[in-house]
């Protein structure tokens, strides 16, 4: 008992893992959440499209000396907005609009790396995350994304569920659904910045994804699936922190392998209790008026 | 439901889509109580009216309307992968009328539930979405419209590819309604069952080709104007139309 204790607060004794385990705790959680908007919307694409281009943002602020996280958000920014102008034109999809944007910004962010004086070397820090690596800064700055999302789906979460569920409803109810898509990609396009400090840039829709997709197989309502995909994705991010400890392999890999074997393990369980059965089947408040 | 009567009367109601006039001087009236099927061929822009009428897209004209709005989209229009069970679909039809949507009343779940059971599925209704049947989607659809509690419902397409069981459940919640004072406008494209339910007619190809009581729109020379080839008329005074896809964008 005592050793188990010892062993699991080992890592707690070491500044650097105590941040690391902060900035899991609130990048890992807000993209968890807002991976379900992105499942159910159909956007996996342009979040995995998104972090790649980033890198981009990432190399030109770090040669122009400017704040890192600000650059990869301005490029993110721009590529969803390209993405919508491209794919407004009739002939041309959203999807192939960032099947060119994404080589294209990527290729340059790698050309750019090689350019760039002194850039090289950190290459690998932003492909894979530097999750030991991160300052007061950067959990503040993640707790500020938390914060933040975690109003605006306090304030419009019912709205942005009514359009991802029926867009026709939600406009005939007067809801102003492009202005809700603008939010919903705003709040995506912060998380997944500012979980690039943790997982990297080539692992960051993992964490989007892969707790999501988690919570489908075990949810059969929405926002039960948001806290189910926000749990697994914290837990996900500490479960990876304590196999860096104890085994050495890289953090943002170990915390995107997690998330795939807790995928597989949901799988199977609703595979094997079938498909019919509800997993949460829960009587309604509320009764029918009397005949 | 409100007991004042809903009426719906339209003046020269013209929609352009991106350069492109969709609908064109469109006149009709819809009294209170009334059935109104929207005829008309594909691309005739009977979802478009809808979408006019609900104030989505903008038009030119007057649209004179008593009662509040009740809207069923197509199905098609849904998502229907959304982990939503048929009971969440139908509350969600209350979500304007609380601040942010949160926190629904007591009065509000005992409202969505019994709309359920008046189309016949209370006892699904923690059945998620995506397993229920195209017509008990359908019927979910509708019941979430009926916890609108509006005077005028608009319906785009209520009726196509269900099953018969699942088309009269809408049509009887339909009429109970119009009983009570409410006006249902209902898109499609079945020409024989709108004769048999509506009691007026909208006949639409991009301009209004004919309104009013069914007998004076269901008549060969009338139809032949919407429809045109697709129209065949047999000798004995028979009628079939052919007209492909339930889609009209």
């Amino acid at each position: 008992m005592g050793a188990a204790l010892e062993w699991l607060a080992d890592p707690w004794t070491s500044g650097i893992l105590r941040r690391a385990f902060a900035e899991v705790t609130l990048a890992g959680g807000t993209c968890g959440a807002l991976g379900c908007f992105v499942v159910v919307r159909g956007l996996a694409f342009l979040s995995e499209s998104m972090a790649h281009t980033m890198l981009l943002g990432v190399v030109l602020a770090f040669a122009l000396g400017a704040p890192v996280l600000a650059g990869a958000g301005i490029v993110a920014g721009l590529t969803v907005v390209a993405a919508v102008a491209i794919g407004s034109d009739r002939r041309l999809s959203f999807d192939t609009a960032m099947g060119v944007l994404l080589p294209a910004l990527f290729g340059a962010a790698v050309a750019a790396a090689a350019l760039v004086e002194g850039y090289r070397g950190r290459l690998a820090d932003a492909l894979f995350g530097s999750i030991l690596g991160v300052t007061t800064t950067d959990v503040a700055l993640a707790g500020g994304v938390a914060l933040g999302v975690g109003v605006t789906l306090g304030l419009f979460g019912r709205r942005l569920e009514l359009v991802a569920f029926d867009r026709a409803l939600a406009e005939a109810l007067g809801y102003r659904v492009k202005a809700l898509d603008l939010l919903l990609l705003l709040a995506v396009t912060l998380a997944v910045v500012v979980a690039l400090r943790a997982v990297g840039n080539v692992l960051v829709t993992a964490l989007v994804l892969g707790p999501a997709l988690t919570a489908r197989l075990v949810c059969r309502r929405f926002w039960p699936m948001v806290a189910v995909a926000t749990g697994v994705a914290v837990l996900c991010g500490v479960v990876g922190l304590y196999t860096t400890w104890y085994v050495e392999v890289g953090a943002g890999a170990a915390i995107v392998l997690t998330t795939t074997v807790l995928f597989m393990l949901a799988g199977a369980l609703s595979w094997l209790r079938g498909t019919h059965r509800p997993l949460h089947a829960r009587a309604i408040r509320g009764s029918l008026p009397p005949e | 439901m409100s007991p004042r009567a809903a009426g719906l009367e339209v003046r020269g109601l013209s929609v352009r889509l991106g350069g492109r006039s969709v609908l064109e001087d469109v006149s009709f009236k819809a009294p209170a109580g009334a059935l109104v099927g929207v005829l008309g061929p594909n691309g005739a822009g009977k979802t478009t009216l809808l979408r006019a009428l609900l104030g989505v897209v903008p038009f030119s004209g007057e649209v004179d309307m008593t009662g509040e709005i009740a809207y069923v989209p197509q199905s098609g229009s849904v998502n229907s992968s959304f982990p939503i069970d048929a009971f969440g679909v139908v509350a969600m039809a209350r979500y304007p009328r609380r601040r942010w949507g949160w926190r629904l009343t007591s009065a509000d779940r005992a409202l969505a539930l019994a709309m359920l059971d008046e189309v016949g599925l209370a006892a699904e209704a923690r059945r998620p979405f995506d397993e229920l049947s195209g017509g008990q989607r359908q019927r979910v659809l509708v019941a979430r419209a009926l916890a609108q509690e509006g005077d005028v419902l608009l319906l785009d397409e209520p009726l196509a590819g269900i099953d018969l069981p699942s088309q009269e459940t809408i049509l009887d919640v339909i009429a109970a309604r119009c009983r009570r004072g409410a006006l249902a406008l209902m898109t499609t494209h079945d020409l024989a069952q709108a004769a048999r339910v509506c009691q007026r007619l909208v006949l639409l190809d991009r301009v209004l080709i004919a309104e009013g009581p069914n007998e004076e729109v269901m008549r060969t020379d009338v139809l032949r104007r919407a429809y045109g080839t697709s129209l065949l008329v047999i000798d004995d005074g028979a009628v079939i139309v052919n007209d492909g896809a339930h889609h009209d964008h």
